[in-house]
């Protein structure tokens, strides 16, 4: 059924993402056409945020923004509910608000509606909430696949910015309806990468030097895009509710007097971009474009304009790039590749640095450019712009979006701290099992002393089953603890590596409080006791605790 | 991993019309399906629309000579569609006009990449190569392209392509390699007078005067009124030796077309044949008169550049020189004999020789007579 439903969702995402791109596309065409006059920059940009974002008060209010945190409200908040009004809001507001200019994306907008169709398509087949809830990141992975011509990091963007679990059990599905959705891509829009970049290669080992500089720079100009975007988006918020309607024209207004004078700033730029990875720009161009879109997407954003931030990330980081790069080549031409090289990793670097997600960002921009030679300067850069955005700027601009809303989104970094709890950190290493051959109340008065329900039974280092107070009590007192033990094949154990998550999933499924901890070479090898209360303790919650039992030896 | 995962079969019983939901689904994909392959259509033709405008719009700039106006439709054009493989050749031809030829490298390099054996891709990418001055690789790129793969007309693409060739080989120098590709495409150009016409110019050019001499042959057979073909045949006597030969050439191009500009060559040949001591009808005194006159000239030549530089004249040449004058200065013999001559001759020679090692080889017209007949005396070429 889950492979059903992930080639349903990744050929209908698919469709409707290329339908999305080319619509906008072409609007934009007829908005702008060749040779129009000046003032057309201006005003297309304010007719086309003012009518799209009356439409976003009036009908569409969740369409607004970029799609990527109300993706994740959806999936941690509203147990993957996005109605079908959101998803027609979103693709026809951000038509209109694209075409016109407004420098914002289209990916973003692309997750939101591919996480809305995937909520759909489940809510429509009768799935339970909890199971919605899986697909909404299938489809958010189909719809990147297909907008950023970019399969491989779409399904790692899934895991890594919306679930922030690379072991995600809907990987299987992550990855089908990918596939499936790059395939629909490739058989209507051909294959063509979204940038064509030439094959660059490192010049000399001394170019990591300038690799790294870029990542200091991408770092910088990421954290100075974030916290505009934050700071205005919060002032916008503090207007009267009464002119929300008409404030994405604030941006929409900004945006097209920088373009009455820089055409370029309009829109999302990738044609731009296409021409600085080929290395054909001025430098004083390049440098200027990039702090004009670093000041123009954050006004169109926080004015409340749908649209996303990826595609300018992209742009800022191609200009950073260029910009260093031209720098670079021109002072040391004999040791450094063509400008158009550091692009190419500026834009991974400013990629990793606002979306903070460095393994896609990684691997996106080689499957947009297909240029694996430049890989590695790419990692050094992403790696650096990523650390100084983490450290300038401790909240990802995901969460702290969603936070001026109000919403406690869970960071991916909080989720994988959370998960990163191992049974190997907390269990009882000098816990001693019950003997077998210990009768029914000295069991009983052990459990009662360690204020558990269940118990490993063993000697020393060695243990051979679990013995629960249940068990216990309804037994004969006749009996031995081996006899209790006698029929189990196999017992309730964990691993040290095993997160605490599964661990409190297996004390439920098999009503125990105590687990042994075995070896995973021999499943009789006692390496420590692992109780509902050291879990809880590892929390700092207490209550149930048993003092008793660390290190306590049965007599 | 699970392969299943969370997501449950549909729930048994919930009584949802599935077959309904079903069709509603199909009929949206077919609905989207629809969409997207109209929105594809429409920009495909809006592009490639758009692509074609830039791209005239560039090549008639380049044809103008305005290459930096042509760039940007040309990249236009380019950035458009890119499999357009005459759209990226045209702006690399663009790029190279202007000198930018680190990212014509990067283009050609794609290009070639992707149509290894395309003729007018290896021929753009010979032009890459002779602008960055790495001739060696010109020259490889440009017989990829004569051998390479063409659309149309592949044998007038080729044969463009190896004048071009040529063109750089003729500028280089390179006599020998110039004669091998002029002797393949000789075998081409039969019954193109246009093209043997250019070919015999070219054998002159390759040194290769007897071929030369051959193909204007050939031309002024077929076509006996074509005066540029007599020129171009008494050109080609002329440098072999054949100053009779030669005269009577320019003698009958100069008739069918009278050319003031044929004058000089013909009152030079006037000059050679009165001077030149090799033909056998020479009877052994009028070539013992030839030779003095010979020796004569040679020995002023060098005087002349000798009072030009002061100096420069050193024990050896001084006896030369006195040796030439004694010789001159000798009573004319009753009979004359062909050693005569030839002892004459030999002195010539060696002064001609100590000029040619203190000076150079002379260029002035008026020494012109002389240096041809010296030439041709060390060449040892047979009489007329």
């Amino acid at each position: 059924m889950l492979i059903l439903l992930s080639l349903l969702i990744g050929v209908i995402v698919g469709l409707t993402t290329v339908a999305f791109l080319l619509l906008t596309g072409r609007l934009a065409v007829r908005m702008y056409p060749p040779d129009s006059a000046a003032w057309r920059r201006v005003l297309v940009p304010t007719l086309g945020s003012l009518f799209s974002g009356y439409l976003l008060y009036r009908y569409f209010p969740n369409a607004r923004g970029s799609g990527i945190p109300q993706a994740k409200f959806a999936l941690f908040i509203r147990d993957g509910y996005i109605s079908i009004r959101t998803v027609l809001g979103k693709f026809l507001c951000c038509s209109i608000s694209l075409a016109s200019g407004i420098a914002l994306g289209r990916e973003g907008p692309s997750v939101q509606i591919g996480a809305g169709i995937a909520s759909v398509i489940g809510r429509r087949f009768g799935l339970s909430p909890k199971n919605v809830k899986a697909l909404v990141p299938v489809g958010c992975a189909a719809a990147l696949a297909a907008a950023f011509n970019t399969p491989i990091a779409a399904v790692l963007f899934s895991l890594e910015e919306i679930l922030g679990d690379f072991d995600a059990p809907v990987l299987g599905s992550i990855v089908l309806s990918s596939a499936t959705s790059w395939m629909i891509l490739h058989l209507i829009l051909g294959d063509e990468p979204l940038f064509h970049a030439p094959a660059y290669k490192l010049v000399n080992p001394l170019e990591f030097g300038f690799y790294a500089l870029l990542g200091v720079a991408g770092g910088l100009g990421s954290v100075c895009f974030v916290k505009l975007l934050l700071s205005l988006r919060l002032w916008f918020r503090k207007l009267p509710k009464s002119t929300v309607w008409f404030q994405p024209a604030i941006g929409g207004l900004a945006v097209g007097l920088m373009g009455w004078f820089i055409p370029e700033v309009l829109g999302v730029g990738y044609d731009y971009v296409d021409r600085v990875l080929g290395g054909d720009f001025p430098v004083k161009t390049v440098a200027l474009l990039g702090p004009l879109k670093i000041i123009a997407t954050p006004i169109c954003y926080s004015s409340g304009n749908a649209g996303g931030i990826f595609g300018p990330s992209l742009f800022i980081g191609a200009m950073i790039g260029g910009s260093v790069g031209g720098v670079a080549h021109s002072l040391f031409p004999a040791l450094t590749a063509n400008p158009g090289a550091y692009a190419l990793v500026g834009m991974g670097a400013a990629f990793a640095g606002i979306v903070r997600t460095p393994m896609t960002s990684v691997i996106m921009i080689f499957e947009m450019t297909r240029d694996y030679t430049i890989i590695v300067p790419l990692m050094i850069a992403n790696m650096i712009s990523f650390v100084i955005s983490r450290v300038l700027q401790p909240e990802p601009i995901y969460e702290a979006l969603a936070l001026q809303e109000g919403v406690h989104l869970p960071t991916s970094e909080s989720r994988r701290e959370v998960g990163s709890v191992r049974v190997g950190d907390i269990m009882d290493r000098n816990a001693q099992p019950i003997p077998p051959d210990a009768d029914m109340e000295k069991a009983k008065s052990f459990l009662d002393d360690a204020n558990v329900g269940s118990w490993p039974v063993g000697v020393a280092h060695f243990v051979s089953g679990v013995v629960s107070v249940q068990q216990v009590d309804s037994a004969d007192h006749v009996l031995l603890v081996r006899d209790l033990i006698a029929g189990q094949d196999t017992y309730p154990h964990a691993h040290s590596d095993h997160q605490v998550s599964y661990v409190l999933d297996r004390m439920r499924g098999e009503g125990i409080d105590a687990l042994p901890v075995v070896s995973r070479a021999d499943v009789h090898e006692l390496q420590g006791v692992v109780t509902l209360a050291r879990i809880l303790a590892s929390y700092g919650i207490t209550g149930r605790r048993s003092p008793a039992l660390k290190g306590k030896d049965f007599e | 991993m699970s392969t299943t995962g969370p997501v449950a079969a549909l729930p048994a019983g919930t009584g949802r019309p599935v077959l309904g939901l079903i069709a509603v689904i199909a009929l949206v994909i077919a609905g989207l399906t629809a969409l997207d392959r109209f929105l594809a259509k429409v920009e495909n033709e809006e592009v490639q629309g758009s692509a074609q405008r830039s791209y005239e719009t560039g090549r008639r700039l380049l044809g103008q000579g305005l290459a930096a106006k042509a760039l940007d439709p040309l990249r236009q054009a380019h950035a458009l569609e890119r499999d357009n493989s005459g759209y990226t050749l045209d702006l690399i031809g663009a790029l190279i006009a202007l000198g930018k030829t680190g990212e014509a490298d990067t283009l050609m390099d794609d290009i070639l990449a992707a149509r290894p054996n395309d003729g007018e891709a290896n021929l753009v990418a010979a032009r890459l190569m002779l602008k960055e001055d790495k001739l060696d690789d010109a020259e490889a790129y440009y017989h990829r392209a004569v051998y390479g793969s063409w659309p149309a007309d592949s044998e007038a693409h080729q044969r463009a392509a190896r004048l071009e060739l040529i063109k750089l080989l003729v500028d280089e120098n390179a006599r020998q390699q110039l004669q091998g590709e002029l002797i393949v495409l000789e075998s081409e150009a039969d019954g193109d007078m246009k093209l043997q016409k250019q070919l015999a110019h070219l054998f002159l050019v390759a040194d290769a005067p007897a071929r030369a001499a051959a193909v204007y042959r050939e031309l002024t057979d077929r076509n006996p009124a074509d005066s540029e073909a007599w020129a171009g045949l008494g050109e080609a006597e002329l440098e072999e030796g054949q100053y009779r030969a030669a005269q009577s050439a320019f003698l009958r191009a100069s008739n069918n077309r009278p050319d003031s500009a044929l004058q000089p060559r013909l009152q030079l040949l006037t000059q050679l044949t009165e001077l030149d001591p090799t033909p056998r009808r020479l009877t052994s005194m009028e070539k013992y008169n030839r030779s003095l006159r010979i020796l004569g000239l040679a020995k002023s030549d060098f005087e002349a550049q000798l009072a030009s530089k002061p100096g420069m004249a050193n024990p050896d040449v001084v006896q030369l020189l006195k040796e030439a004058s004694d010789e001159l200065a000798k009573d004319p013999p009753r009979g004359a004999t062909n050693e005569m001559a030839e002892h004459e001759l030999d002195l010539a020679e060696r002064i001609w020789k100590a000029r040619l090692a203190m000076f150079g080889a002379s260029t002035s017209t008026e020494e012109e007579p002389l240096r041809l007949c010296m030439e041709k005396l060390l060449q040892g070429s047979p009489a007329a």
